[in-house]
């Protein structure tokens, strides 16, 4: 009797272990994560009007809209210079897809502080977000002199055998210490792509299907030493992916900017979860509303 | 008031203690308790005279002391589970200090399960002996817990109630709520960093060359410092003293060797050696398996230096390299050079001083170093940890009743960590000291009670400098003649962090002007029952409460700042300032555990509810969130067959011993969801303003932190093992099934985000775990 009984207990405890231990579990994502937020994507740029100054809206995961649809054209969308008090009302350009004050009696300015301020309705709820940036100082400009030439070979070596890099020298902006490099090339093409190069062999075909990929690379520098006269940095040869023209924007950044920047796309760990990005949005909005000086310097990688 | 009732306290106090003190001219009976086959000492044998009702334990080095004895004739019994007890009959003149080294045998064995009789320590008395929240594992306990490839200390401690791994692919132990950073390891003695190899898949401890692991959970004496969830305490083997013996392992990842022999009559010697032979193997057949191995080995030697003095020196190494080339068939490739690995090292003194004070002196070395090489991008890192402590402590046994442990602890702490990334340079190097001192008192007042009282004060010396005082207090009540009643707690101190980190090893940073020391309180009460004669069901609710803990900050980049710049006005970071968001947080949860440590039939099986909340500066608004490490409810059921003698212990039957034998294991794990921040949507964004929007042109924002949970993990391991013995050898083929269901248990969720033809398309995968793993082995041992 007793045997029985524990051989019973055993196949019992056995019987739960394969219940237990077979199958496939999966995670469904549902609507029950989403939260609507007016998304922001805007720059100012001091000695420019206000333009270009995107509104938009986040979707749930797993749906499938139209971009164009996503744009809150309806919003009231208004920006105020908070050196004397005044607020701009923005209007929709409906040929650019953006916001944008076409008056002539606001130019932003070096050192001022703007805000922004976003009121639109999302799924019938009502919603409405802000963000003030401060704009750079006066001071940021590469120093043409001092960075490489305009045209260079791919990785062509000096006479000591050396790597040549292509190098940018700038003079930064005081209480700047961010600053981003946008290398976009060109004249990208799968004709163009670099196959020798030294780190992943890409098939012809891949080319074209990651042209993006390759096309817009960037770097960025952050806390650098805004009261020396010069940074000098060098841009690794993994940035350039084609032979020809390449324009390199660097911009001279607002702490907005940085944040967002750096943090918005690094949102998933390794262990796959999730954790927030750092935005100056205050209320029921992500994205980006920065400000930033801008120089520009092109390049020519040759065979 | 409270004036009036301290003073109460003392007096009490002291009326007890005094008669004890004023005791003189009597005899004292000590010695130490061996293993008769390998004279390899016993921990925690039960010493006793029943005739007068006293007793004692043997302590971490075997020693025990029955002090304060009448003249006369004794009869003492000796017993430890797993060997035939012994008795001794000893005439005692007054004020006599017998020595009396016991050897006891092991019991029959029968394959190498070991057969309990009740002539054995009673399993009542072993359970009120073990400390609060403690458990044991020997090197056979490992090996039979089926696991991946290779048996393995850690991943078989995440088999026990209250420790939990993250996932399959990491073997670090998340103990009652607390992060791996806040377990301290120790090898002989010596503190160890970070002991994983190939990435976190495995750790550094070879189970081979194990004696003995005490894993304490919570709620641990004052001898233990420096962390503050557990303690893992590692002791290898002393070294066979009769005969040589060897062992050989082969799996499917590694080849292992371990010896022991014996050095003349004053002492012996053990070693063993492990190493991966994917990169002799695999690595050249297969192009996109890349060359990596790790090796690991460890020597210890052990000395009599006479009746009252022993010594031994430990050594342990380990190394991972790996040469990685994504395309090894082009003549130039994206690839880089990654070592790392521990070195240490340990002298350990034991000696009598007089038969009822015992000393211990450690002079203990752990190194900890990587190097990582990534020409193509410029990016080089250094990594180094070295520790030089010195330690010791004196344990002095009054009487039976009382006995008092002073120690004291050295740290002299130095690392760094050079990084050279293009943009900037990390160039950091620390010194750090730590001064211990701790005091405990054991008083068993009567048979019912013992009380175990101590105090550890910690100086560290940093930027800033840290003084703290913990109490610690442990009491132990026999309920009933098979049941006790244990209650625990105490203050715990670390100034140490560490930073974990994809594929790069973890760095270690410790408190100072930026990061403050981290402390818990700890609240155990535990219940401890004996079902039957080796069945023991223990029952522990726990408590805790973390301030200042550290975690680590994902976004780091954006708070680092710079002390000092190049000759091109780029960063050089020396500080730890932005590395990790600062929080408090606390951990509740009870755990059952029923265990069987003998027989033809073996395991355990546990259960465990926990609740661990973490409030975060700058993570989720500062509102409390579950940690990822938390798991409501956790089953585990680890059992082993001795198949040739399994249905003659559940008949009563006499066990038959036999050169061939099979051995069944089985290893089931139930935990319920992990929380996970999943993506709550999706937006466009561009990572510069002069791109125009294109296929990457997506991002991600997130739910609110671990706001929802994966769900349930669960998993069924097997082994089987087929042993022949023949002429003192020992052959043991085996087949382990990992995860033998094929369970596809979720890790994480990817998505893939492209914009197509004017639609925003999402793929979403589930990221598995393992599937199942199916591996081969062997064990030889002669």
């Amino acid at each position: 009797m007793e045997k029985t009984k524990n051989i019973a207990f055993i196949f019992l405890i056995l019987s739960v272990y394969v219940f237990y231990s077979c199958g496939q579990s999966s995670l469904e994502i549902g609507e029950n994560t989403y939260v609507p937020k007016i998304v922001i994507d805007g720059y100012l740029y001091p000695g420019q009007k206000v333009e270009k100054i995107k509104i938009t809206r986040n979707i749930p995961v797993n749906t499938y809209p139209d971009p164009a649809s996503l744009i809150l054209f309806n919003s009231d969308v208004r920006i105020t210079d908070l050196q004397n008090g005044k607020e701009y009302k923005l209007t929709y350009n409906f040929q650019k897809l953006y916001f944008e004050y076409n008056g002539n009696d606001l130019i932003i300015g070096y050192d001022k502080s703007y805000k922004l301020s976003v009121s639109s309705m999302i799924d019938g709820k009502s919603l409405s977000a802000s963000s003030t940036t401060l704009v750079p100082r006066k001071g940021f400009k590469i120093i043409d002199e001092l960075s490489s030439s305009k045209s260079i070979n791919y990785r062509e070596t000096d006479p000591t055998g050396n790597e040549k890099k292509i190098s940018i020298t700038f003079s930064p902006s005081h209480g700047t210490g961010y600053y981003f490099f946008s290398i976009v090339s060109l004249n990208a093409s799968d004709s163009s792509f670099i196959y020798n190069n030294p780190y992943v062999q890409v098939k012809n075909s891949d080319v074209g299907k990651n042209l993006d990929q390759y096309r817009y690379r960037f770097r960025w520098l952050q806390n650098v030493n805004w009261e020396g006269t010069f940074v000098s940095y060098s841009l690794e040869w993994i940035n350039f992916w084609f032979y020809g023209d390449y324009r390199i924007i660097v911009y001279a950044c607002d702490e907005n900017f940085r944040l967002y920047n750096q943090t918005y796309k690094n949102v998933q760990e390794f262990d796959g979860n999730f954790h927030e990005p750092r935005m100056n949005i205050n209320g029921d909005g992500i994205g980006i509303f920065g400000s930033a000086i801008t120089d520009t310097l092109y390049i020519k990688v040759n065979k | 008031m409270i004036k009036e009732k301290v003073i109460s306290l003392i007096t009490v106090l002291f009326i007890n203690i005094i008669p004890l003190l004023a005791q003189n001219n009597e005899a004292t009976i000590s010695g130490f308790v061996y293993d008769s086959t390998t004279r390899e000492s016993l921990i925690g044998a039960n010493v006793s005279i029943k005739s007068i009702n006293r007793g004692a334990n043997s302590n971490i080095s075997g020693y025990f002391v029955l002090p304060r004895l009448e003249p006369g004739n004794y009869e003492i019994n000796v017993s430890y589970i797993g060997y035939k007890a012994k008795t001794e009959n000893i005439s005692l003149r007054a004020g006599a200090n017998k020595r009396l080294d016991i050897y006891l045998e092991p019991r029959d064995l029968v394959g190498r399960e070991m057969i309990v009789t009740a002539d054995s320590s009673r399993t009542i008395d072993v359970l009120f002996s073990k400390p609060v929240s403690k458990i044991e594992i020997t090197s056979l306990q490992i090996s039979q817990v089926p696991q991946v490839i290779e048996a393995d200390l850690l991943r078989t401690l995440q088999t026990i109630p209250g420790i939990v791994p993250i996932s399959d692919f990491s073997s670090a132990i998340y103990v009652r709520g607390g992060t791996p950073d806040q377990n301290l390891f120790m090898v002989d003695g010596t503190d160890v960093y970070n002991p994983e190899h190939a990435f976190g898949l495995f750790s550094t401890f070879n189970t081979d060359a194990i004696k003995k692991v005490e894993v304490f959970k919570g709620g641990f004496g004052s001898e233990y410092g420096g962390r503050l969830s557990a303690v893992i305490n590692i002791t290898n083997n002393d070294g066979d003293r009769n005969q040589f013996k060897g062992k050989a392992s082969l799996s499917m990842l590694a080849l292992n060797t371990t010896l022991q022999t014996p050095l003349g009559s004053f002492g012996s010697l053990s070693g063993s050696i492990r190493r991966t032979y994917i990169d002799q193997t695999l690595a050249k057949w297969i192009k996109d398996v890349p060359d990596y191995y790790f090796i690991d080995g460890n020597i210890k030697a052990f000395f009599d230096l006479g009746e009252s003095n022993k010594l031994s020196a430990s050594y342990f190494g380990s190394k991972d390299n790996l040469d990685f080339i994504l395309d090894k068939e082009r003549s130039e490739s994206f690839g880089f050079d990654y070592i790392w690995g521990n070195q240490t090292g340990s002298l350990n003194w034991k000696t009598i001083i007089t038969p009822k004070i015992f000393g211990n002196l450690w002079l203990t070395y752990s190194h900890f170093y990587s190097d990582f090489s990534f020409d193509q991008v410029q990016f080089l890192e250094q990594n180094k940890i070295n520790d030089i402590t010195f330690k010791g402590s004196v344990e002095y046994f009054y009487s039976d009743l009382l006995n008092f442990k002073f120690g004291f602890e050295h740290k002299n702490v130095t690392g760094g960590l050079k990084q050279n990334f293009g943009g900037g340079k990390v160039d950091v190097w620390r010194h750090r000291l730590l001064y211990s001192l701790y005091f405990s008192a054991n008083w068993t007042p009567s048979p019912l009670w013992d009380i175990d009282a101590g105090i550890r004060g910690d100086y560290f010396v940093s930027d800033k400098d840290f003084t703290n005082l913990d109490p610690r207090l442990t009491v132990k009540y026999r309920l009933t003649e098979r049941s006790n009643l244990k209650f625990s707690t105490g203050i715990y101190h670390q100034y140490a962090n560490r930073i974990p980190r994809l594929f790069f090893v973890s760095i270690w940073t410790t408190a100072d002007e930026y990061v403050q020391g981290s402390w818990a309180d700890h609240f155990v009460l535990g219940y401890q029952l004996a079902l039957a004669e080796k069945l023991e069901l223990e029952i522990e609710g726990y408590y805790k409460n973390y301030k200042n803990i550290y975690t680590y900050n994902p976004t780091f980049l954006v708070d680092l700042s710079p002390e000092d710049y190049d000759e091109n006005n780029l960063p050089i970071y020396r500080n730890s300032r932005g590395l990790f968001n600062r929080g408090d947080g606390k951990s509740l949860g009870i755990e059952v555990l029923l265990r069987k440590d003998y027989g033809a039939f073996t395991g355990w099986m546990g259960y465990s509810f926990s609740r661990t909340e973490y409030s975060l500066d700058r993570v989720n608004q500062g509102n409390g969130f579950p940690p990822r490490h938390d798991r409501t409810h956790a089953v585990n059921i680890v059992a082993n067959f001795d198949l040739n003698n399994f249905f003659r212990e559940m008949n009563n039957d006499q066990f038959v011993k036999s050169d061939k034998k099979w051995s069944l294991g089985l290893n089931f794990t139930y935990f319920s969801g992990q929380p996970i921040t999943l993506p709550g949507s999706v937006y466009i964004a561009n990572n510069s303003p002069d791109w125009e929007i294109n296929k990457n042109s997506l991002a991600i924002y997130p739910s609110a932190i671990n706001e929802f949970r994966l769900p349930y993990y669960s998993r069924l391991d097997f082994s089987l093992t087929y042993e022949i013995q023949y002429d003192g050898w020992s052959l043991s083929p085996y087949m382990q099934i990992f995860n033998v269901l094929n369970r596809k248990n979720v890790w994480f969720i990817q998505y893939k985000n492209k914009i197509e033809k004017n639609t925003i398309k999402q793929e979403v995968n589930n990221i598995n775990m393992f599937p199942i793993l199916p591996s081969i082995g062997v064990h030889v041992r002669f």
